[in-house]
């Protein structure tokens, strides 16, 4: 493990402009509070906006489909995994938490596909978050790479 | 909302956040974007048929 990630440094060098020490958590904990914002900060605006409607539409379906943000029970395992999935929306979840929606109405036809989109939500920004960590620390993405370049430069404008 | 729906809806936005996070370049973010939501859709629909048949 240690040696592939090894491996893919040395393939694609330290990324122009990566980002040191303190860098790739605070681009990760952006990311982590608004879904897209730790790609923005890293210059890759356009991917950024992508996750931000992506998971933003796929949290007020949810809410709209009348899905539930579940409490967190120590005593109900799967429930306390679903609720640690949802947070992973990062505002999203606290906004909503905040003007008291995703109640749940289990009678809803609704419902069932309404917290999956939740937990889905919270799932697919956890895996962006990861995916800014990466690019912050020179893991992912090269100086030849054509999305980065393309929005680095628009960035820079 | 009907369950088709649903679908096409998760399909049509999880699709786009799979390509970014997948592929490099707009070019194949769009192709692995339509690539992804027919997979999303086609395998649903087919899996949906098999447990229709196989139910009776």
């Amino acid at each position: 493990m240690v040696e592939a990630r090894a491996g893919a440094s040395a393939r694609h060098g330290p990324r122009a402009g990566s980002r040191e020490g303190w860098g790739p958590l605070l681009y990760s904990g952006l990311g982590l509070m608004v879904p897209g914002l730790g790609h923005m900060a890293l210059g890759r605006r356009g991917t950024g906006a992508v996750f931000l409607v992506s998971i933003g539409l796929l949290f007020v379906s949810g809410i709209r489909m009348e899905g539930e943000l579940f409490p967190f029970e120590a005593a109900a395992p799967l429930t306390l995994l679903a609720g640690l999935a949802e947070v992973g929306s990062g505002a999203f979840y606290v906004a909503a938490r905040m003007l008291g929606l995703g109640t749940g109405n289990p009678e809803a036809p609704t419902y069932e596909y309404g917290y999956a989109f939740l937990i889905v939500a919270g799932l697919l920004n956890m895996l962006v978050v990861l995916d800014a960590w990466d690019i912050a620390t020179g893991a992912k993405g090269s100086a030849d790479d054509p999305a980065s370049t393309d929005e680095a430069r628009s960035a820079a404008r | 909302m009907t369950h088709l729906a649903a679908l096409i809806l998760f399909a049509a936005l999880v699709s786009p956040a799979f390509a970014c996070l997948m592929r490099e370049g707009w070019a194949a973010r769009l192709r692995f974007t339509l690539w992804a939501f027919l997979s999303f859709v086609g395998f649903a629909v087919g899996i949906g048929w098999v447990m229709y048949l196989a139910g009776g």
